[in-house]
């Protein structure tokens, strides 16, 4: 069994039931305005009725500046980015954007994924012990820098969405 | 399934004759021999003494059970016990907490959509677990709103619940 693997089941509507028993194998969370809904299994995922796995591969895996702390929200930056790109746009991810916004008190981690089947396609996973973290002068100011500035219209079809935790639930 | 990250190992029960009569009390409350109790079980009289004031605390107090279960997952939340919070969702969700509370307990910020009584206990919580020393003035909030007996059931269920997070936290136990 592969326990270092990462997988990512995703949809609409409504959350998936997701049985206590798999709470220490699952991470699952609902976009706060509730449109979508996604679960994350770290290792080979359980079947689950309603869950299409996909392999995610890792990128980059960064203990937050709370690595302990139970997650709140998640927040989830998806966006493709053009071949002629994609050697700034890591460089600046790797080194600057997510190791900075890790360091943000209130952060718990922050993780790059690749999806599969789309080489140009990229996932930027924040875990957050609260969703002020993510207003935090700390954060704005990782968000604000130059760099920044000059990645960002790099990004081609972004999706940013906050989500907040499924709870699973009693058998 | 072996723990690799626990600092002692797991006792299986039904392995060791002289732990046969605890085993039978744990599983005569709780309906099975959780992980928890499994690392306990290395020593008995602790496994013994322990299973008595949970039960105590969970099954015999006044204390309504959605406020029990709240309390419960605020510690584990403060403590950073992920494995204390995933194990009591389903009892939350059992005592009628709906899922809003569940999800707002984890925000450090209180009191979300909390109801008067709850983020009272809840404030209690905080100032326990994180400050351990509980301001005059909330206590005196307390002390109008609950007679003795509940008042020392409720500090017992918040002191209680931090025994359970720092043992699970100390010894690594998780999934």
């Amino acid at each position: 069994m592969n326990t270092d693997s990462f997988w990512l089941a995703q949809g609409t509507g409504p959350s998936p039931v997701l049985p206590a028993s798999l709470a220490g194998r699952l991470t699952a969370w609902r976009a706060l305005d509730d449109s979508a809904w996604r679960v994350y299994a770290h290792g080979e995922p359980p079947p689950v009725a309603g869950l299409q796995w996909r392999a995610l591969t890792l990128l980059l895996d960064v203990p937050g500046a709370a690595p302990t702390a139970i997650a709140s929200h998640h927040f989830v930056v998806e966006t493709g980015v053009a071949d002629q790109n994609l050697e700034e746009f890591t460089a600046w991810y790797n080194t600057e954007h997510a190791p900075g916004l890790a360091r943000v008190p209130g952060t718990i981690r922050a993780r790059r994924f690749a999806l599969p089947g789309s080489p140009t396609r990229f996932l930027a996973c924040y875990d957050l012990r609260e969703l002020a973290a993510f207003e935090r002068p700390e954060w704005l100011a990782i968000r604000g820098s130059p760099w920044s500035d000059r990645v960002r219209p790099m990004f081609q079809g972004p999706i940013r969405t906050m989500h907040q935790a499924i709870p699973f639930t009693a058998a | 399934m072996t723990h690799p990250d626990i600092r002692v190992p797991p006792v299986v029960p039904g392995t060791r004759p002289e732990l046969a009569d605890i085993e039978a009390g744990i599983l005569k409350e709780r309906g099975r021999i959780s992980l928890l109790y499994q690392v306990l079980l290395n020593s008995a009289p602790i496994a013994q003494g322990w299973e008595a004031m949970l039960t105590a605390v969970r099954n015999r107090t006044s204390v309504p059970a959605d406020l029990r279960e709240l309390i419960i997952l605020r510690v584990a939340v403060l403590n950073e016990a992920p494995f204390e919070f995933d194990s009591h969702v389903p009892h939350a969700q059992r005592a009628g907490v709906p899922d809003d509370k569940i999800e707002a307990v984890r925000e450090l910020a209180l009191p979300g959509p909390f109801s008067p009584d709850e983020a009272q206990v809840l404030a209690l919580t905080d100032a326990m677990t994180r400050d351990v020393r509980v301001p005059d003035a909330l206590m005196q909030q307390l002390q109008r709103h609950y007679d003795a007996q509940t008042l020392v059931e409720l500090v017992a269920t918040v002191a209680a619940y931090n025994m359970v997070s720092r043992f699970l936290v100390a010894l690594n136990v998780e999934h």
